[in-house]
């Protein structure tokens, strides 16, 4: 069907990478100058993340219908690595699952757009630059209902590193009073 | 062939859409009561099909018919739940269905000040929805 071969392109709308980059920087400059604390920063991030991996899930889905049900840890870090990080970062990462348990995976990205201009001063040396990421991470797969940790290893100046911590499959909802 | 009506319920199973085309018959009992029987058949068929699979694996609803209506359904891994009726012989409608999710996330999950908790209102999506059913092949 011809029909369906057309929709199955999606649209890619591109921006400037500078000036994304350059966006978020603003952004975290921004949360130094608001709030007290580095880690209150950190937090901050963490939760602009969140909000949208949330969203970004269905987006990702939406557009690329092959993206099959991940059964272990393993393909869940490919599918992040490969098709999520390429979507929206435009980077791919490498998976690195040595000296770890089967359901923990870190993610190195060699290239990190967020971080390209950026060099931390010491006095910020608790700040987690791309905490954004992890926060992503963790509210996609609470979308998908997957729970995990997602901490950000290493930033600036080395390649950025995050480590993924499976925790647990979250229980769809179901209506109260149904016997299943 | 035709298309009757569609259901879209969020992940906590509420319906936040309903739309009728070509639905002849009123219905018998409430809109919430009839949203309640739909979100309950799905779960029920759900968990028979994965009972009664001699296959292991997660086993997926795609659709069931009567002599009268096919009931389409798709869910997305995020638990949206995407619920079509129409003519038993109408096709293309899992592509129809992909469609609508897309016009989904372009109008309502991108959009920041919109929730997706509760009736979607966006008129925007309603708009799209209605062209893309209208003016699909199985809409006569």
């Amino acid at each position: 069907m011809s029909r369906s071969t057309k929709q199955a392109i999606p649209d890619v709308k591109t921006m400037n990478g500078e000036l994304f980059t350059l966006t978020y920087g603003a952004l975290v400059v921004d949360l130094l100058r608001d709030l007290e604390s580095e880690e209150e920063v950190n937090i901050q991030l963490e939760k602009i993340g969140y909000n949208i991996g949330v969203r970004i899930a269905d987006d990702l889905l939406s557009k690329n219908p092959n993206i099959g049900r991940c059964t272990d840890t393993h393909q869940i870090a490919e599918v992040i690595s490969k098709q999520a990080l390429k979507a929206y970062l435009g980077v791919t990462a490498h998976v690195s699952q040595s000296n770890m348990p089967a359901n923990e995976f870190s993610l190195i990205l060699d290239s990190n757009p967020l971080v390209e201009f950026v060099e931390i001063p010491a006095k910020y040396s608790k700040l987690s630059y791309s905490q954004v990421i992890c926060g992503a991470i963790h509210g996609a797969l609470e979308a998908l209902h997957l729970k995990v940790n997602a901490s950000l290893v290493k930033d600036v100046p080395d390649p950025t590193e995050i480590h993924v911590k499976f925790i647990r499959v979250l229980h769809e909802y179901m209506p109260t009073g149904d016997e299943d | 062939m035709t298309l009757y009506n569609l259901y879209i319920f969020n992940s906590k199973g509420e319906c936040i859409c309903y739309k009728e085309w070509r639905r002849e018959n009123k219905r018998e009992i409430t809109q919430e009561g009839e949203f309640k029987l739909i979100y309950g058949l799905i779960l029920s068929l759900r968990s028979f099909a994965q009972r009664i699979s001699t296959k292991d694996g997660q086993q997926y609803i795609k659709f069931f018919t009567t002599s009268g209506y096919k009931m389409n359904y798709m869910e997305t891994a995020t638990g949206l739940k995407f619920v079509l009726n129409s003519d038993p012989d109408a096709i293309g409608i899992p592509e129809l269905l992909r469609s609508i999710y897309s016009i989904f996330v372009e109008t309502v999950v991108k959009n920041p000040l919109v929730t997706t908790e509760s009736t979607i209102e966006s008129q925007l999506f309603h708009s799209r929805l209605d062209s893309i059913v209208k003016s699909h092949h199985s809409f006569v």
